[in-house]
């Protein structure tokens, strides 16, 4: 299928990622210290602060993961933007986890670790843990990127997309490590006006174009009952409806790349009030790129050439090309001009998404793995420089992880799962630190322990351990697997802190 | 396709609701943030000053 790209579709694209670059290169001068390249000196104010979480959350890989739901969800899909939309909202309104957190002062959750439970080595291997997670997680955005690259723009050789995937990685380190979080702050804003305005349009022309009595009746031919009501067993099931609940909690409050707003916001009162106004943005990230995977059903249902290579002969969709239905949808739908301020917001987010996610899982590294175990005498200087190593070594795995991972699963589902490896332990250790006065550092170090079970989730573990049949046949997913961890861990926090209470007593 | 009204007409009022809000919002923020952004420069401009003196 040829697409509507064309060369002043990748001259504007040219020109916002030259832009971006002359962003990390001026903000340079206002670094000072780790203070202004971690949080930006704590300056950041509601409004851009929303801009910048919403900037950072709605990523190019979250488009395409949200897209493929909606392909391979329909209509039911929409419950995972909702639901994140609402633990996002009570967050805001009630500053559950993030005010107290706020309040500690620190600059990252292993920080909280150390702070709350006074244990250097809980903070050193809670670290180690967020960063594996955190890294494993970002595993796969450079194959979602070249995915909607190669699918946007038509272009199929394989080297060239390596090239431009590496380019652009190459282009995020740069100026992220030249600007630390102020050219975040500032690229993620500009990615936030213009993938907004980019997505906007799209659905206009995607509703007027297709119809929504069409895109309807296609939902309910493919997917049945199962496109619209998310508890039905055929499509997401209930368990999956709870698994959602969870992860919108943990990602607006307990994932460090959202975190770090709350540790970034100026007071608590802005901390409040960032969360409650991003709730619609967590809902957002979510439900329009998966409106645009619906309506990509539809257009390639439609579509005899596209039917055969996106559906099964009995009309079911065929996995392995879900990812890519939405940008080849887009490429056909979008007109000359306005493909390339997509192609541009999209590619943009995919930068916002990696210099937060770099600089994130970097700092951790050096701040609270590397820091701790030197007895904190490395000079500001050398924590500014070691940071900067790690962003290169992450991003050098990143490019190898890409190439060598067989997804097997939703591009969501593996997020979900290679997430909840930290956020599992990570919620019961905060939940109970930041609201249970007896929790002490043995019952933290079992409950982050009993995280890793979460890896269990993940199709190549379960196939390396021989119990992928039996996960089959029981019907189990990442949903049950997560489930089940976070109940393991909630247990071990408690078993763990009544049977080792702390010395000193409880900080809560 | 009858069981399945109440949830489309449910989809369909959130899509619409969200995509508006998020119009305005995407207004609000956009003018808002350009604000915030001359103010952060400021502050941390500021702040170098004060570290020099």
């Amino acid at each position: 299928m040829t697409s509507n790209f064309s060369i002043l579709d990748w001259f504007i694209v040219g020109a916002y990622l030259l832009g971006t670059v002359a962003v990390g290169v001026y903000v340079n001068r206002f670094i000072k210290g780790m203070g202004d390249f971690l949080v930006a000196g704590r300056s950041l104010k509601t409004r851009l602060g929303v801009a910048t979480m919403i900037g950072s959350e709605l990523g190019l890989v979250t488009a395409m993961y949200a897209a493929q739901k909606g392909f391979t969800g329909g209509f039911a899909a929409f419950h995972i933007g909702l639901l994140a939309g609402i633990t996002a909202l009570l967050v805001g309104l009630t500053g559950f986890l993030v005010v107290p957190l706020r309040r500690t002062g620190v600059m990252t959750i292993p920080q909280f670790y150390e702070h709350r439970y006074g244990s250097r080595a809980l903070r050193v291997f809670g670290g180690l843990l967020l960063a594996l997670s955190g890294i494993l997680n970002m595993g796969l955005f450079l194959k979602a990127g070249a995915t909607f690259v190669t699918g946007l723009t038509g272009v199929a050789d394989d080297t060239m997309i390596k090239v431009v995937m590496t380019t652009l990685l190459a282009l995020v380190l740069i100026y992220t490590a030249l600007g630390g979080m102020v050219s975040v702050i500032i690229t993620d804003y500009v990615q936030f006006v213009v993938l907004s305005l980019g997505l906007l349009l799209a659905c206009f022309f995607a509703v007027t174009q297709l119809g929504w009595g069409t895109i309807v009746e296609t939902v309910d031919q493919v997917h049945g009952a199962a496109g619209f009501n998310p508890f039905d067993g055929e499509g997401f099931g209930t368990s999956y409806v709870v698994w959602m609940i969870f992860l919108g909690i943990v990602s607006c409050a307990v994932w460090q790349t959202a975190a770090i707003r709350a540790c970034a916001a100026a007071d608590e009162h802005v901390v409040k009030k960032l969360y409650t106004w991003s709730s619609l943005g967590f809902m957002i990230r979510f439900m329009i790129p998966q409106f645009l995977g619906i309506c990509a059903l539809t257009y390639l249902w439609q579509d005899e050439t596209a039917r055969g290579l996106f559906f099964n002969a009995d009309g079911t969709v065929v996995e392995e090309e879900s990812l890519r239905a939405m940008p080849v949808f887009l490429s056909q739908l979008l007109p000359i001009g306005l493909i390339g301020l997509v192609g541009a917001g999209m590619i943009a987010a995919f930068m916002s998404t990696h210099d937060t996610y770099l600089l994130c899982w970097a700092s951790v590294l050096a701040e609270d793995v590397v820091n701790p175990l030197t007895n904190e005498s490395l000079s500001m200087k050398m924590r500014l420089r070691l940071t900067r190593i790690f962003l290169v070594i992450i991003a050098i795995f990143l490019l190898i992880w890409s190439m060598w991972y067989e997804l097997g699963q939703d591009l969501w589902d593996y997020m979900a799962v290679s997430g909840a490896i930290y956020s599992t332990g990570a919620f019961v250790v905060m939940l109970a630190g930041l609201y249970w006065k007896r929790a002490s550092p043995a019952g933290a170090f079992l409950a982050l322990a009993v995280g890793l079970c979460a890896l269990l989730g993940l199709g190549p573990v379960q196939e390396l351990l021989g119990v992928d049949a039996w996960f089959t046949a029981h019907g189990l997913s990442g949903a049950h697997v997560g489930l089940a961890t976070i109940a393991l861990a909630a247990v071990a926090m408690v078993a763990g802190s009544l049977l080792a209470p702390s010395q000193k007593g409880g900080a809560a | 396709m009858s069981g399945n009204h109440v949830w489309i007409v449910f989809w369909a009022a959130l899509l619409g609701i969200t995509l508006l809000a998020y119009t305005i919002l995407v207004v609000r923020v956009t003018l808002g943030g350009y604000r915030d952004i001359q103010e952060m420069f400021r502050k941390l401009r500021d702040q170098d000053e004060d570290g020099e003196d």
